[in-house]
């Protein structure tokens, strides 16, 4: 399963409104397209590092602005 | 995981509940006023309503009058009682501790007293250490309190904050029990290199009350927000399965979860997380916001209350908090 699909099946978990597989793009903005507010995000993150066996340093992801910023972050520490 | 307990003899039971919230309520519309935002702002960030203050009461006033209503409640008279232990973070002095001030209030003469420190997951930490007295089969009737006054601890110009903070308590009596009811399992940690997390800096011997001190606001509640939310995400799901498997059971074994009310948002994230659906979570921050130690006895009382909990269901509570802290414990009742 590749980064993305892994973190698609981690957002749906969260049961967000009107939220779906299909808006999950990588260019989808997590503020203006998600309506993912910092807390979402928080949660996002802390299910992927369970999800990915990762730890996030959330002090290196305070800007992260859409899908694609998480998929290259979490690819990042896979890599480590 | 910290220390655990699974043992399989003798349990201890909560044999009775007290609760006492004091009479000022303040909403979260008259507090919105008071801080130049919208009521919809605040409810919408933590889903707290309205919240009781002290007003004048201490925790020791509040936790006297919630335990006495814990040992009516379990039919005790205050000479049976051999071990009082308050779990707060706003006890009424340094010295001494607020258990014995209570102690003296109700005239518990046969009952030794003290105070213990774990913030929000206060309650549990106590309710383990007391059940320890029972388990051991050197006490019958442990009273375990937890109380706090918050609301001078809070920074009532910091909107992130204050919004959180109410003030209550509750009171459980724990007897003796079989091998099938009452405690059946708990774990405690905690990770002290989060101490900064959420801190009241001053009044202590780090810091000293001094006229700066205030100017700065140093005897004033600080939090991180999110670390508290990452913590309790990282922590909570965790230890709930953990324990839950110690003793051969699962998450879908259990018919309410009852975590320390910190907000609505974090109760939410952690109840997804381990796949619970609302109606086995309870909820009740929106009438009393977070009251830290005395958070998680005010929402059981209120789930035995409306018959959310009834003989024979597995209750799990859970705390966390400052410290950092946490801690489990798995109730068959």
């Amino acid at each position: 399963m590749s980064t993305i699909e892994k973190l698609r099946e981690v957002i749906l978990k969260m049961k967000k409104k009107n939220i779906t597989a299909a808006n999950l793009t990588p260019e989808a903005r997590f503020l203006q397209d998600l309506s993912f507010d910092s807390q979402d995000q928080t949660e996002m993150l802390v299910l992927a590092e369970e999800a990915f066996g990762i730890t996030v340093d959330f002090q290196e992801v305070k800007n992260m602005a859409d899908i694609a910023a998480a998929v290259e972050y979490i690819d990042k520490k896979l890599s480590k | 995981m910290g220390p655990t307990f699974t043992g399989d003899k003798l349990h201890a039971r909560i044999a009775g509940l007290g609760i006492y919230v004091p009479e000022t309520v303040l909403t979260s519309a008259e507090l919105a006023g008071r801080l130049g935002v919208t009521e919809e702002w605040i409810t919408s960030r933590v889903n707290i309503h309205a919240r009781h203050i002290a007003n004048g009461l201490s925790t020791s006033d509040l936790g006297a009058a919630a335990a006495q209503r814990a040992m009516e409640d379990a039919g005790i008279s205050p000479g049976d009682v051999e071990l009082i232990i308050v779990a707060t973070e706003t006890p009424d002095r340094l010295v001494p501790s607020t258990a014995c001030i209570i102690q003296d209030r109700l005239g518990l003469v046969n009952a030794a007293a003290f105070d213990l420190n774990a913030a929000c997951s206060g309650f549990v930490y106590a309710l383990t250490v007391g059940s320890q007295f029972v388990a051991s089969g050197a006490c019958k009737n442990v009273l375990v309190v937890g109380a706090e006054v918050l609301s001078p601890f809070a920074d009532w110009s910091d909107e992130q904050t204050c919004i959180l903070f109410g003030d209550g308590a509750g009171a459980a009596v724990l007897q003796p029990a079989g091998p099938d009811i009452g405690i059946l399992a708990w774990n405690l940690g905690a990770d002290g290199s989060g101490k900064d997390i959420l801190t009241v800096l001053a009044g202590g011997s780090e810091m000293p009350i001094t006229h700066q001190a205030i100017d700065e606001k140093l005897h004033l509640a600080k939090m991180n927000g999110q670390e508290i939310f990452i913590f309790a995400m990282r922590k909570v799901p965790a230890v709930t399965e953990q324990i839950l498997a110690a003793v051969g059971l699962s998450i879908d074994d259990v018919d309410l979860f009852v975590p320390h009310q910190a907000n609505s948002h974090i109760i939410e994230a952690v109840a997804r997380r381990l796949g619970l659906p609302p109606e086995k979570v309870m909820m009740n921050l929106d009438h009393y916001g977070n009251v830290a130690a005395a958070s998680i006895p005010l929402a059981l009382y209120e789930a035995r209350e409306t018959g959310r909990i009834k003989p024979g269901d597995l209750v799990v509570l859970v705390g966390f908090g400052a410290g950092l802290t946490w801690g489990a414990v798995v109730i068959r009742w």
